[in-house]
């Protein structure tokens, strides 16, 4: 199933890069910046899931079939997840206890527009996570659970951001809403079986900055 | 003293009369939706195929009457009357649209549905008591000719369901299930399809809409399935034949597998009357009444009335 997933996505991605001659340039960059996530699910009694800051940085590879028009692609490394709070009797605030990092491989797929001026743009696409760590941190110890995930995670991407232009190159400040659109998790281990609840996704912000290289100049 | 607020409110409206009342053609641009000289009275029941740039929002009520909320049963024989009741629903939508280019806009929706409940026995039996949710959509023109358009649309709608739901957890206990009295579901869907609008005359215009979605069910036990959406509506504009800035819409929506379900085999029809003041050529203000028919948990049907007021500024 998840070779089947990769090759539809690899040969997705070499059906949009088919070159239109004389209107398309490429350019080539770094991203980096900060995860905002959490997870999305019915929490078990007494639990609340809390938003997780995680890193994440990624290669940038554009290529612009029109002024207005850009194809990205942008594997990268992203950490997940989310923070965990218990309710404690006489304790009116949820207490933070646990944390939960979800790190992917991402290899996602973004069609950008700009607008009329050129400065701002809009971006959607699909990415493909391919899951690298799962830890689950308690009091101090952490554990290993990758069991319970899935391998790969299909997310929908939705963005906004600004790209100027200093000195040779081109820099990019973006936000981006993801949202897994299955759960991210699997079959469930017989020992942990009802741990995890039925619907279990992650969603959030990423907020990046980019810069990128045009090998024959700006565009 | 207590009159000035009153007074300051009365002398609010009748600044915006005028603004209201200004010729169409005033600002020399037409920002609202038209083709072929035909100014579409655009709905949100059916949706509509034009990249704008634009702000709306939708504050609306809806009852629906006398349901069969647990129907009448029998224990050891005796015949025991079940529960009806009433259910009231207030509803708020806000909407901005950016037309990124000429040929396409991103659009965010937010909205809050929530229940107000006016029967006891309506709100211990029917369990959904707040929606909350927004959808993410990008619009795109694929074809356009003098007096059609076609467009395509990618859009993601994300739900978080609030459920009290007093018979299920009863009913749990009785099971010897743990059943949570109240839960939260968060409901994700992902979808797509193409919208198509057609100026026949000056007059009137046809709209419609396909869409092909997969998603979830706000259900205990979630089921995801692929779904459609297909609508179609009538809109007249009666400034071209009687002068007079009014325009009427009609419209139809089938759901085959609704937003609000807990099942995916619950379908919902919709119907829409809209009428709409068409004198700016930046803003509209409408008034609707909608309905809906569908299927409740319990299996029964139901038909839930809406009136709702939208206002939408054309930039």
């Amino acid at each position: 199933m998840f070779m089947r997933t990769l090759a539809f996505a690899g040969l997705t991605v070499l059906g949009l890069l088919i070159p239109i001659p004389g209107s398309a340039q490429w350019t080539f960059g770094v991203q980096a910046g900060l995860s905002r996530s959490k997870v999305s699910g019915d929490a078990p009694e007494k639990i609340h899931y809390r938003t997780r800051t995680g890193p994440m940085v990624s290669l940038s590879v554009e290529y612009a079939r029109t002024p207005s028009f850009t194809l990205s692609f942008e594997p990268g490394f992203v950490q997940r997840g989310t923070g965990i709070a218990v309710e404690v009797p006489d304790i009116k605030e949820p207490v933070d206890t646990a944390d939960l990092a979800l790190s992917y491989v991402t290899l996602p797929i973004l069609a950008k527009v700009y607008s009329r001026g050129g400065r701002a743009f809009v971006s959607a696409g699909l990415e493909l996570g391919l899951l690298t760590k799962a830890e689950f941190e308690l009091g101090g110890s952490t554990e290993s659970i990758e069991q319970g995930f899935n391998d790969s995670s299909l997310s929908a991407l939705f963005g906004v951001g600004t790209r100027f232009r200093a000195g040779p190159a081109e820099w990019l400040l973006s936000v981006n809403y993801f949202q897994s659109v299955v759960s991210v998790v699997g079959e469930e281990p017989e020992d942990a079986e009802g741990f995890f609840p039925a619907r279990f996704r992650t969603s959030g912000l990423e907020f990046k900055a980019g810069i990128l290289f045009a090998p024959g100049g700006g565009r | 003293m207590t009159c000035r607020p009153r007074r300051a409110a009365l002398v609010s409206s009748l600044a915006l009369i005028p603004w209201l009342l200004a010729a169409p053609g005033l600002s020399g641009q037409v920002k609202v939706p038209s083709l072929g000289g035909h100014r579409f009275v655009t709905n949100d029941l059916t949706g509509d195929p034009f990249p704008t740039t634009s702000i709306r929002t939708t504050l609306g009520m809806g009852k629906a009457l006398d349901l069969e909320l647990i129907p009448d049963f029998e224990v050891g024989g005796e015949p025991v009357q079940g529960i009806t009741g009433d259910l009231l629903f207030a509803n708020l939508d806000m909407e901005i649209e950016w037309a990124v280019q000429d040929w396409m806009s991103v659009w965010l929706e937010a909205n809050v549905l929530g229940r107000l409940g006016s029967d006891t026995g309506a709100l211990l039996t029917e369990g959904v008591s707040l929606i909350t949710g927004f959808e993410l959509g990008w619009l795109f023109r694929l074809m356009e000719t003098d007096r059609t358009q076609l467009s395509g649309s990618a859009q993601i709608w994300s739900d978080n369901f609030t459920i009290v739901n007093l018979a299920d957890w009863a009913d749990g206990i009785i099971a010897g299930e743990n059943v949570p009295l109240v839960r939260k579901a968060p409901v994700v869907r992902t979808g797509g399809g193409l919208r198509f609008a057609w100026a026949i005359t000056d007059w009137l215009g046809a709209l419609g809409t396909g869409e092909l979605g997969y998603g979830e069910s706000a259900g205990l036990e979630p089921a995801n399935d692929w779904f459609t959406q297909t609508s179609a509506a009538l809109s007249i504009d009666l400034n071209p034949v009687w002068d007079v800035p009014v325009g009427v819409g009609v419209g139809y929506r089938h759901d085959s597998f609704p937003r609000e379900a807990g099942d995916p085999d619950k379908t919902a029809h919709g119907g829409l009357f809209r009428i709409t003041y068409t004198g700016r050529d930046d803003f509209i203000v409408s008034f609707d009444l909608s309905g809906t028919k569908s299927t409740l948990t319990n299996g029964s049907d139901v038909n839930i009335g809406f009136t709702g007021l939208t206002m939408r500024y054309y930039f």
